[in-house]
């Protein structure tokens, strides 16, 4: 079947490319785009033919290629925040034309931090796509000064913040596991240190972040709600630049160069925290000093080395390795635990130029997510762990046959490895460990087609098609329990098949040009997702088990359509649009409601399926260009989920519904010393489930919950505010070093905002300390609290390079 | 981080909404043991419970019977303490056996239970009418008063007492930490644990003359882990719920102590019960609330059998 699919699928684009030539003779202008100051590849640079109206833009390596017929044509390269290159081109055989793009002069005054190129907002197929340059995070204030691009990415309407101070996000309606997060196209499993306060990404070693809310393009797949698509830097060709950050929790190095100057560079990102050692002292005054045997840290690095081997070739390996390390000792000694995870990413990249039309990009990427739970309970030993394994190899063409037409097509493989929880451990000489311990193995492929072209000058299609194919293997083996008896044993030989599904996944958009400076789109997609992540946590816990789909797991499947006006004012200085979405989930997971973390049954036994829908409209206004920038995003939405075995099977508001969220972030450059910034946020509260009723077992206080997420948290809203001021040297140095001070004031109106409700239980049922002077007091009270997380919290950053 | 930045608090409003009344039973039947029903009805939330004025807390007036597998079958009669003429100590017993704290002899809630008509017999000369049986089954039908005018609630159970198991010994440990070694130790019980999957543990302890307590961070066990196993099991020290909990000796005992533990097998819905019950921590970022499971009939609560052997050991100084 899958063989037979694979022939079909060429031979259909073989023909079509051969339909699209004609017969005129034609040849090919195309290059790479760099920047001159460090000669990294410009990504999504716009390459515009001033004669014929109509351009391409660069692919993630910077290639572009445009086939036109022989003429003489005008070249405008434009990005911004770099000065437009203007080329005139005789076009009588194919041409190579590698360009590099400046900082002009003039623009040097105004440095805009943030953009598009020209038109793209209004004049491109994509719905719900966001580029973030790492320089707008970087401008933006940051809860303890830590720079962090998820958090930035929450500030777009539709994507919403899982919580407090945390980096997880939510995006139209989808659950946190159905985002696609990609570091150099490597997945990452897990995207927060500290229970997800802070993002795995180091600013430092980010260059952009392109995020799809909707409208996810057939070349990506495997999750059903986003994709944030993160590069890493590649590393400097053309001088050694060392970069680095002094904050109040954490630092941070970043060392890049040339190897070989303009052939080969390197970048090395590392930062650590130093929450542990400035609390080492403090923590044993807290309380009664139950607290000292506590210690949290983080780290990661983040490195990349790039090889341009011809200027048909060019190799980049790159990788990123990051652990949080917790360690917890109860008073007394008698409960230790130590608990260290983290993900580790390997991507090896091969560029290659088949010819001057087709570009293809060769990947081997290996990543992996694991935590370990050491822990001791007097005489007793305990050792958890979990891991979460993926090798994938991939092949994405660019096919560009002749104007107006872009084309991706590849293929991709992966192998899952599934460690569920694993505990072993011992008391005194006798060990024992949990019964179900075998690795859950899985295949899954794909293939995929997408042609992004100009139907005629209105209207502008994205159309792409993609195929799936995952297989649940042996070997596997697993102990069915009922009632705490063991009723049946589960075992497949290796490399036999348990279950396989597969499907087709559509993808659609249009672009229809209303006129110069505005279009309406339309998008419809389907995608389909094989591996889960299902928490019982709204923060990214570690804990959290990645699951494959099985026998009783069935893939997740999302529909998405949308509609959209954009338009574009005063020269595309102002860019607005405004977006309507509905999403329907199918083969929704949640945890059952009596669900309890038991790490000793199969995770899967524990949950239970639905469906969801959500639906919604975005209003987004940017001012991109100038001096002062920034965006406001308001989101009007409901997200629902109807399990049958969840609230007696009634609909129920998920618990990250939020009916209003808006984002107001600007940012203003006052002169080459100082910019000042700000972001308001206001979303509507969370939902929680509280307890309706409570009874007594034993004498003590139980609680009966009430329908599922049937109360709404008082509104969160914040200020923060963000000052940098760049210390530039008044001499010209041999050195060039420039460093500036970043403050940053997180929560300035000090809003005590919800984290979470709980219910506080005063009184007393069973003992009565009072009868001693002949009083009776006995009473239960119940109170509901809202428990808050950050005051105003002012912090302040040194960050250097030179 | 809430330790770095002690999270701030406020009591907000909230209103809750209706939800219909249940019947709720913390029920027990043990081996040698006559059975005891306590009901009760769920209360709305965030008002203020007077335990002084228990009369509409109580479920009364209800018909209770309790059928053996084995054919016998007894009727429940309710009896509330506060009318009930039974000496202090036998009072103290029921009221620890129920769960309630009997330090202050003086104020005991006019707790109201359920139970065989002769218990003062019971009490007086340990024998009984109607108790429970090893590899028994018990089924519990109550017939309760409704909410609401005249109607009545048909509630129904059953639970198992299997076999008593118990353990083979206790031993005693010097303490993990030195810093406690001088007054405290570490107890362990010794157990073989069968080699067929489905064996369930409930177990309390007792200082002294104090009432059972349970574990502060639970009193269940199942036997994933240790099955088929002969094997050493740190016991935790039972502790009174209402009282502040040292985390810095939670785990030990005390020098000189004469300690009891009170070891129970169980069946599998009885360990769901409390399983549920110990782990729910409620809707918070690191948590979901947990549905406390149940083995009772249109109600919530337990109906729980007790295969129980007692220990008790005496700590040398």
């Amino acid at each position: 079947m899958k063989k037979f699919v694979f022939i079909a699928y060429y031979l259909l684009l073989t023909a079509y490319c051969s339909l699209a030539q004609t017969t005129i003779q034609k040849h090919t202008i195309s290059g790479y785009i760099k920047d001159a100051a460090d000669g990294e590849s410009i990504l999504s640079a716009s390459v515009y033919v001033v004669e014929l109206g109509k351009g391409t833009s660069t692919n993630e390596y910077g290639f572009y290629s445009i086939t036109l017929p022989i003429d003489t044509y005008t070249l405008k390269i434009s990005y911004v925040g770099k000065a437009t290159l203007e080329r005139k081109i005789v076009l009588d055989n194919d041409v190579r034309l590698n360009l590099e793009m400046g900082t002009s002069a003039t623009e040097i005054e105004e440095v805009v931090i943030t953009g598009e190129k020209k038109g793209n907002n209004f004049e491109s197929t994509d719905m719900g796509k966001q580029e973030i340059k790492v320089e707008v995070s970087k401008s933006l204030p940051a809860l303890f000064g830590e720079v962090d691009i998820l958090k930035t990415i929450q500030l777009l309407p539709g994507i919403m913040a899982s919580g407090e101070g945390n980096s997880g996000f939510y995006v139209r309606g989808g659950g946190p596991d159905q985002n696609l997060v990609l570091l150099d196209d490597a997945v990452v499993y897990n995207t927060g240190h500290l229970f997800g306060f802070f993002s795995v990404f180091n600013s430092d070693a980010v260059k952009g972040t392109t995020v799809y809310k909707g409208g996810m393009p057939a070349d990506y797949g495997g999750r059903i709600s986003s994709v944030v698509d993160v590069q890493m830097k590649e590393g400097n060709m053309k001088k050694w630049s060392v970069a680095g950050g002094l904050g109040i929790i954490s630092s941070r190095l970043t060392v890049e160069g040339p190897i070989k100057k303009n052939r080969c560079s390197f970048i090395v990102s590392a930062r650590r925290t130093y929450i542990d050692l400035i609390l080492k002292p403090i923590l044993p005054k807290i309380g009664d000093g139950e607290f000292a045997g506590n210690s949290y840290y983080f780290y990661d690095i983040n490195a990349k080395i790039n090889y341009r081997i011809n200027d048909r070739d060019r190799l980049y390996l790159s990788g990123y390795f990051g652990r949080d390390v917790f360690n917890f000792q109860a008073p007394g000694g008698v409960f230790k635990l130590a608990f260290p995870w983290g993900n580790t990413t390997a991507t090896l990249r091969w560029n290659h130029l088949f010819s001057d039309k087709l570009f293809l990009n060769t990947m081997f990427i290996y990543n992996d997510f694991g935590f370990t739970a050491n822990t001791s309970f007097q005489d007793l030993k305990f050792n958890l762990n979990s891991k979460v394994r993926e090798a994938t190899a991939k092949m994405d063409f660019d096919y560009s046959p002749l104007l107006g037409h872009q084309m991706k097509f590849g293929l991709q493989y992966n192998f899952h490895i599934f460690t569920p929880y694993t505990a072993t451990g011992s008391a005194g000489s006798v060990d024992f460990q949990t019964t179900n311990q075998a690795n859950k193995y899985a295949h899954e492929s794909a293939i995929y087609f997408l042609d992004d072209f100009e139907a005629t000058p209105w209207l502008k299609i994205n159309v792409g098609l993609r195929a799936s194919l995952f297989t649940f293997m042996g070997p596997f083996s697993k102990t069915v329990f009922q009632s705490g008896r063991a009723t049946d044993t589960l075992n497949y030989k290796s490399g036999e098949n348990i279950k396989t599904y597969w499907g087709v996944e559509p993808r659609l958009s249009m672009r229809f040009k209303v006129d110069k400076t505005s279009s309406i789109k339309v998008g419809v997609t389907m995608n389909k997702q094989y591996v889960h992540l299902v928490s019982s946590s709204t923060t990214t816990l570690p804990i959290d088990l990645w699951v494959p789909s099985t026998a009783v797991v069935k893939p997740q499947v999302g529909v998405q359509a949308a509609l959209g006006y954009f338009r574009n004012f005063k020269d595309d200085m102002i860019e607005t649009s405004i977006e309507v979405y509905y999403k329907h989930l199918w083969n929704q997971i949640e945890y059952g409601e009596s669900a309890v973390g038991n790490i000793t049954v199969d995770v899967e036994d524990q949950f239970t399926f639905g469906k969801g829908y959500s639906y919604g409209a975005e209003f987004f206004v940017k001012k991109a260009k100038g001096k002062w920038t920034g965006w406001i995003g308001y989101t009007l939405a409901w997200t629902w989920r109807q399990f049958p075995e969840i609230n007696g099977g009634k609909p129920f508001l998920a618990r990250y519904d939020r009916r209003h969220d808006i984002s107001i972030v600007q940012m203003y450059e006052i002169n080459k010393h100082w910019k000042i910034s700000a972001t308001w946020v206001f979303a509507t509260g969370q939902r929680t489930t509280l307890p309706v009723a409570f009874f007594l077992n034993e004498g003590q206080v139980h609680y009966v919950y009430g329908e599922r997420n049937w109360f709404r948290m008082p509104a969160y809203h914040r200020l923060d505010l963000g000052f940098v001021y760049t210390i530039i040297p008044k001499k010209k140095r041999k050195i060039d070093f420039t460093s500036d001070i970043s403050v940053s004031i997180y929560n300035a109106y000090n809003r005590m905002n919800p984290f979470f409700i709980f219910i506080d239980t005063g009184g007393d049922v069973g003992g009565g300390d009072n009868a001693a002077n002949g009083t009776e007091t006995k009473e239960i009270k119940f109170k509901a609290k809202q428990a808050s997380l950050f005051p105003i919290l002012p912090s302040i950053t040194w960050n250097f390079k030179f | 981080m809430s330790i770095v930045f002690p999270s701030c608090t406020k009591v907000i409003d909230v209103e809750i909404p209706d939800s219909a009344q249940q019947i709720v039973v913390d029920g027990t039947i043990e081996n040698g043991v006559p059975p005891v029903v306590i009901l009760t009805k769920s209360q709305k939330f965030f008002g203020t419970i007077d335990l002084n004025n228990l009369g509409n807390y109580f479920v009364h007036g209800a018909n209770i019977t309790v059928t053996g597998s084995d054919g016998t079958q007894t009727p429940l009669i309710e009896l509330c303490l506060q009318g009930l003429n039974l000496p202090q100590d036998q009072q103290d017993i029921l009221l620890s056996a129920l769960g309630f704290s009997t330090v202050d002899s003086a104020n005991i809630p006019n707790v109201c239970v359920y139970t065989i008509p002769d218990i003062a017999t019971y009490f007086t000369t340990g024998t009984a009418s109607f108790t429970g049986k090893e590899r028994t089954s018990y089924a519990l039908d109550i017939m309760a008063p409704g909410f609401t005018g005249t109607d009545s609630v048909h509630v129904t159970s059953t639970t198992y007492i299997p076999t008593a198991v118990g353990m083979d010994s206790i031993s005693i440990r010097e303490a993990s930490n030195p810093a406690y070694r001088d007054s405290m130790v570490s107890l362990y019980s010794n157990v073989s644990v069968p080699d067929t999957f489905g064996n369930f543990l409930r177990y309390k302890t007792k200082r002294n003359n104090e009432p059972y307590y349970n574990p502060a961070s639970g009193t269940v066990w199942d036997d994933k882990l240790w099955v088929g196993l002969q094997i050493a099991l740190p016991i935790e020290r039972g502790q009174d719920p209402n009282a502040k909990i040292d985390f810095n000796t939670d785990f030990l005992f005390y020098k000189g102590d004469t300690v009891s533990v009170k070891w129970s097998n169980i069946d599998s819905k009885t360990y769901d019960f409390f399983f549920t019950l110990e782990n729910d921590g409620g809707d918070s970022p690191f948590s979901s609330p947990v549905k406390i499971k149940t083995n009772i009939n249109n109600g919530l609560g337990i109906w729980a059998g007790y295969a129980t052997k007692y220990y008790q050991v005496i700590v040398p100084q």
